[in-house]
């Protein structure tokens, strides 16, 4: 896949019913951790993504908003290119820089990459193994076989999620004997376990009941000290709740970017105030 | 099929108020079709409870008639009935006291059978080469001979007219022929590299010179003939000691022979008697059942007379085994001296033999003869503690069924139905195709889930489904006419004798079947491994190639642990199916009923072995119903029936068991 | 913050995300190929069987001149090949009566004869014999099969009882098929009902009808018994999978036909069955070539290894053909493998029947496959 050059046009195979969105989305930041460059995306013949630039900070948390279809998954997954597995997507178009590097390049290497952006998806999927095996599971896969910096490593990101006291006595236990919540916050350890810089999260809490919710909530505030997430998530008072900037997908173009208390206090654009609203769901 | 037409023509609402109709009477045409279904459906599933009952009434139980109609299955006849009369007579005749002394003469047929490997090894060091050469000579005369039989013959022939004998000339013609063809086919003989160039001219010139009245072997094989006997002398001279100890070992067992012989035949007279007097009292209540439902009085009578006149005298068993004990003085009397060249046997074998065959049959020896002198002296104790008249329990019979190690039918002497022999058999082969199939199947799978093109997969799923559309009986002809010969010629090669059990004897072995049976379960397992594989969520492999993991990675750390379920069903339900297959067993695993000798390691797998499956298909055809050898094929019938059962109970379990929570 | 493994030490590499100087990609190259050997060696076993077989059996089944099959091998009855040489080493193979005629001839010219049983003629008798035993199969199975998924899927209420009937069949389904022969053996060899004036001794009892008994004394080794074995060996599968594709039908069809006032028959017959028709009758397909192939179960209810007359050729009428035992090809095939010695005349024959025989049941194979796709098309959901 070749990076196409970054000069950013307005994508031609635009909706016809779109309003052309003259908007340069606000960037907070002048050179983000994440920064997306006049991005498309095509699933098989169908694009999903048109012309997406964004620019994702360091060590905060970055929520994608928007209605169901809008692309704000498929742009995290493009994130980590966990969309390579699926048959037929690829980027026609721009660039996903992360530390300076073009990741669609050919000599990125992706599991480099994947050790580097990590993921949580929507439901937990714990390995059926231990709460340890699957906490150092991507520690094992890099090659380490030294049992303290495993254990460290173990303990250490059972803390960050906030798991540790609940776990530390059954480590040997099987994950599915844990809540959802608890599943879900042992799906965060195993991903910080190796120390990414960046961690993804496709709608961490659908899954869970309000009050898992509320504890993976300040969790994720937590986590951005040591790591910058980006959140998608499709209910409007989490992102509220736990994000420091939003960004307002609609069919597959990112109609607003800004401080989380403009987007929802004061939006500048039309579509990004009839959905905070709720005319569209 | 009628098909409802009243109800799609006439749309009327009458038709909801009128009561149902069907063929004119009043019954609800949903029940009868409702009722049509159960039915069906009742008697395949009554069908097939039947198998179980027809497994238990031709076996371990016989169906006799309650109340003159109808049929209850009974212990009294069945299986383990008339096994513990036929063992009763066994005990009673005073046949199981002979095998007392029978045991440590089969072993010492064992045993002498080793030392003379070993003496022939030891004497092959000097007199081998030699005897080759006379060896390779008279084959190749042999070959040429029956190469120019069409020529020889007819000279032949007319050598031995007289009437008018052969005119001379005509002699010399057929003569000529002879020569001409044999000259052709000595020069179409190709001489083993054991003779010089000089003495294959030789041997040429000797067999370009045969003719059919020439009676002597021609010189050159003769010089080799007595040179081979010249070394076979030197040999035997070389190793005297050893020679002559096994020779005296041999003759040492002889008048114990004769004892057992005269024992023999004083049991099976017993034993014969014993049968007929049972055939009478059969013949009798036949008689009597027949007299029973006669239609007339004179009828009746006459069973009745015929049943009377039946010779149903019981056998004085007693008495009769009186002469048989009494020989166990003859035997004793013979042991002391008996033991004596068993030691000196042990004394005089070379301690340090000179070819490899002869350390490790010795070996074998030194470990088998001081448990031969054991077991000989075990014999007297056996045999003085025996008793004739020790009655047999029911259960007895069930255990030498399950337990005995000796499955022997229509044999002169007695028959066992032990199913041991048998059920190793399977189990070897068994594992056998199992540890074959595995590898492969599991690979399969792995690669055409996870690593496969699309195309590739749709091309290589149906192609495997296929090899099961593969009827059993042609791949055991496989087996016959191909994989034999390619695993005989294959052992043979020089490069490959590191492999234990090569070279092999026989090439219908249990390897043989193991391949082959292989070969039949991969499918089954594929397939099922291939589902299990598919049903691991994908969200796994996701989360793992979301945290850095390679493909190789993911699969072998998460998807095939996640599948470790399935794949544990998918082998068990491969070796039920392995279990049960009867032609390419019946075909292809040689058939020796023998409890397989595991001395021999991994090589064990190269010997023949019989099966489950495959002693029923080779013998029910030619057994009588209700003998007790048809009722033990229907109990080996019950075993496998078992063991399906059991193969099917334990997969439902380990799925049950490893189940993957739902996410 | 960086990650414990850094992928880069030395500073060699020019970006964050480049490949570690490992062997690990050619250690999983090495690892998917030694996969894909595994599953291709087995397709290529499978291959060279195929191959042999044709290879050898070829030239059996078909000839080089027209009408470019060897009609004798098809349409002829199996007999003894004789094979006399005379004394000028020239070879005669022929049939008992031919064999007559050249040793008259040849007089005192003779010098040997050889026979070899079942090895000269035609295999026409197991063709005709299994074929006979296919269709009574097919046809029992087939109706008792379907029948009984219908019942269980459509009718039977759910209950322990017929969770455990499932179950049962379920395990049948494992039973090795030479049990089934047995229980053929002992239920329609030796005790299935017949009408009959004068009931065997063996009955296990008769009821009297009036005009005559119903005697349970069995039918004897016949097509009927062997049928009905096979059958009932396949039966299992057929039952477990029809019922499958019945429950595949998603429940919303019913629910709609039975809402439009139709009746529970007519609800199965033109909602249900349609549908599930494709894969009942692909695996029942599946499960027919299966009892094809299968000998252990005939062994004693219905094959023969010799006959010299069709089935038709007898004088018992059209019930006679079912009612008498008949040569199977895959007991054919066994008979001149394994119970004949061998020879290089013997090979011939063998080779001929298993292709016919593999042809055969392959075609069924191939059928069904073919049917599940033409029918596949026609009912979609």
């Amino acid at each position: 896949m070749v990076a196409a050059p970054p000069a950013p046009k307005k994508p031609v195979s635009k909706p016809a019913h779109h309003e052309p969105s003259a908007v340069t989305p606000a960037t907070p930041t002048a050179e983000g951790v994440i920064s997306v460059r006049g991005l498309d995306f095509h699933y098989g013949t169908k694009q999903a993504l048109f012309d997406v630039n964004l620019e994702i900070p360091a060590r905060k948390v970055t929520a994608l908003i928007g209605p169901s279809g809008c692309g704000k998954s498929t742009l995290l997954r493009c994130f980590n290119r966990i969309n390579d597995r699926i048959a037929g997507a690829h980027i026609s178009k721009g660039q996903v820089v992360i530390k300076g590097k073009n990741i669609y390049d050919d000599d990125v290497d992706t599991t480099q990459l994947r050790r580097q952006v990590g993921m949580v998806f929507q439901k937990y999927n714990p390995f059926p193994k231990s709460i340890y095996e699957n906490v150092v599971y991507a520690l094992r896969i890099a090659g380490v076989k030294k049992k303290p910096v495993l254990d460290e490593a173990c303990e250490h990101a059972l803390k960050v999620a906030a798991l540790w006291d609940e776990t530390k006595d059954r480590l040997k236990a099987n994950a599915f004997g844990l809540s959802g919540g608890q599943m879900q916050r042992l799906c965060i350890a195993r991903a910080v376990a190796v120390r990414p810089d960046v961690l993804l999260m496709d709608e961490p809490c659908s899954a869970l009941d309000p009050i898992a919710t509320l504890k993976v909530e300040e969790l994720i505030t937590q986590l951005t000290k040591e790591f910058t997430v980006v959140i998608v998530t499709h209910n409007m008072q989490q992102a509220r709740r736990v994000a420091d900037l939003t960004a307002f997908m609609f069919m597959g173009q990112l109609i607003e970017f800004a401080d989380t208390t403009t987007i929802f206090g004061a939006p500048q654009q039309k579509k990004t105030e009839e959905y905070i609203r709720g005319i569209f769901s | 099929m009628p098909n409802e037409p009243k109800a799609s023509s006439d749309p009327g609402a009458s038709d909801l108020i009128k009561p149902p109709r069907f063929m004119g009477l009043r019954i609800d045409r949903q029940q009868v079709i409702r009722a049509f279904f159960s039915v069906s459906a009742a008697v395949t599933i009554v069908t097939l409870f039947l198998i179980m009952w027809t497994l238990v009434t031709e076996g371990p139980f016989r169906l006799q008639k309650k109340l003159g109609f109808l049929p209850v299955p009974t212990l009294k006849g069945g299986f383990l009935d008339t096994y513990r009369w036929e063992l009763g007579v066994y005990r009673k005749a005073g046949l199981e006291f002979c095998d007392h002394v029978k045991k440590p003469l089969t072993e010492h047929e064992t045993i002498f059978s080793r030392l003379k490997r070993a003496v022939g090894a030891e004497l092959n060091t000097v007199s081998k080469v030699s005897r080759d050469r006379r060896d390779a000579a008279i084959l190749a005369k042999t070959h040429v001979e029956e190469r120019a039989a069409l020529q020889r013959e007819a000279l032949q022939e007319a050598l031995d007219k007289t009437g008018p004998a052969t005119p001379p000339e005509k002699i010399e013609e057929l003569r000529k022929a002879v020569r001409e063809a044999t000259a052709r086919k000595v020069a179409a003989e190709v001489l083993p590299p054991l003779f010089t160039d000089a003495e294959k001219q030789k041997l040429q010139e000797d067999l370009r010179g045969l003719q059919p009245d020439q009676e002597d072997f021609p010189p050159f094989i003769q010089e080799l003939m007595a040179e081979s006997a010249k070394q076979d002398g030197l040999a035997r001279e070389k190793f005297a000691a050893f020679v002559t100890a096994v020779d005296e070992f041999e003759v040492a067992a002889d008048p114990i022979i004769e004892v057992h012989d005269a024992m023999k035949e004083l049991a099976l007279a017993t034993k014969e008697l014993a049968v007929q007097q049972h055939m009478s009292e059969d013949a009798v209540a036949q008689l009597l059942a027949a007299a029973a439902i006669a239609k007339t009085p004179e009828e009746k009578a006459a069973f009745e007379k015929d049943a009377a006149q039946t010779d149903t005298t019981a056998i004085d068993f007693k008495g009769r085994i009186e002469p048989l004990l009494a020989k166990r003085a003859d035997y004793e009397k013979l042991i002391p001296a008996y033991l004596a060249t068993v030691k000196k046997v042990m004394a005089d074998m070379p301690s340090k033999p000179l070819t490899g065959e002869a350390r490790t049959l010795l070996a074998k020896a030194r470990k088998d003869l001081p448990e031969h002198i054991k077991t000989v002296e075990a014999s007297l104790h056996h045999m003085s503690g025996w008793k004739w008249d020790k009655p047999i329990p029911l259960m007895q019979s069930l255990s030498a069924f399950l337990f005995g190690g000796d499955w022997i039918t229509n044999s002169s002497w007695q028959d066992f139905y032990g199913m041991v022999p048998l059920l190793t058999g399977s189990l070897v082969i068994s594992l056998t195709a199992l540890l074959i199939a595995l590898p492969f199947s599991i690979a399969a799978a792995i690669y055409v889930n996870q690593f496969a093109t699309l195309r590739e997969q749709e091309i290589i799923k149906p192609l495997i489904e296929f090899i099961q559309a593969i009827p059993s009986v042609v791949l055991g002809f496989i087996g016959i006419s191909v994989v034999g010969d390619l695993i005989k010629s294959t052992s043979d090669v020089a490069w490959l004798q590191w492999i234990p059990g090569f070279p092999v004897a026989e090439r219908l072995n249990m390897f043989n079947a193991g391949c082959l049976l292989a070969l039949m379960a991969i499918p089954t397992m594929f397939s099922l491994a291939e589902d299990a594989i598919n049903n691991v969520p994908r969200a796994f492999s996701e989360a793992s190639e979301a945290l850095g993991a390679t493909k190789i990675q993911t699969v072998f750390k998460v998807i095939v642990p996640a599948a470790t379920s399935g794949i544990l069903a998918a082998m068990l339900l491969g070796l039920g199916r392995i279990i049960g297959e009867t032609m390419v067993v019946l075909l292809v695993a040689g058939n020796r009923i023998a409890i397989p000798d595991f001395s021999d390691g991994i090589g064990t797998v190269f010997q023949p072995a019989h099966t489950l499956t495959g002693i029923i298909a080779q013998e029910l055809g030619e057994v009588s119903r209700g003998s007790p050898h048809w009722q033990a094929l229907f109990m080996v019938g019950i075993v496998l029936f078992a063991i399906s059962l059991f193969i099917n109970w334990a997969s439902r379990l380990v799925v049950r068991k490893f189940q993957l929570p739902k996410i | 913050m960086h990650a414990p493994v850094d992928p880069s030490p030395g500073g060699a590499a020019p970006h964050p995300f480049a490949k570690p100087k490992t062997h690990r990609e050619t250690y999983e190259f090495l690892i998917r190929q030694v996969l894909r050997a595994g599953t291709y060696s087995v397709l290529l076993a499978v291959g060279l069987i195929f191959a042999h077989i044709i290879i050898k059996g070829v030239p059996v089944v078909f000839t080089t001149k027209a009408p470019f099959i060897n009609t004798n091998f098809l349409t002829k009855l199996p007999e003894t090949l004789h094979v006399i040489e005379d004394k000028q080493g020239k070879i005669y193979e022929t049939s008992p009566q031919g064999s007559d005629v050249i040793k008259k001839e040849l007089g005192g010219n003779m010098r040997s004869e050889k026979t070899i049983s079942y090895s000269g003629g035609g295999i026409l008798g197991p063709i005709v014999g299994t074929a006979l035993l296919v269709l009574v199969c097919m046809v029992v199975a087939l109706f008792l099969g379907i029948a009984s998924a219908i019942y269980l899927s459509e009718y039977a209420s759910h209950g322990k009882f017929i969770e455990g009937v499932r179950l049962a069949i379920l395990n049948l389904a494992g039973v090795p098929s030479v049990v089934f022969g047995l229980f053929g053996l002992g239920i329609f060899v030796l005790s299935a009902p017949v009408l009959t004036d004068t009931p065997h001794e063996r009955s296990l009892f008769s009821i009297p009808l009036g005009f005559t008994y119903m005697s349970f004394q069995g039918w004897d080794t016949c097509v009927l018994s062997g049928a009905f074995t096979l059958a009932f060996v396949i039966l299992p599968v057929i039952i477990t999978a029809s019922e499958e594709c019945l429950r595949a039908v998603p429940q919303g069809f019913r629910e709609t036909s039975l809402a439009l006032g139709a009746t529970r028959w007519q609800t199965i017959w033109r909602t249900v069955l349609p549908f599930a028709m494709p894969g009942i009758l692909t695996s029942s397909i599946l499960g027919i070539a299966r009892a094809a192939g299968e000998t252990a179960p005939i062994m004693f209810t219905a094959a023969l290894a010799f006959k010299d007359k069709l089935p038709w050729q007898g004088d018992s009428g059209f019930f006679g053909i079912f009612t008498q035992s008949v040569q199977a090809l895959p007991y054919h095939i066994y008979t001149i493998a394994a119970r004949i010695p061998q020879s290089e005349y013997s090979e011939r024959a063998q080779y001929g029947s298993v292709f016919v025989f593999l042809v055969l049941v392959l075609m069924f194979a191939i059928t069904s496959v073919l049917l599940r796709r033409k029918l596949r098309a026609k009912y979609q959901w």
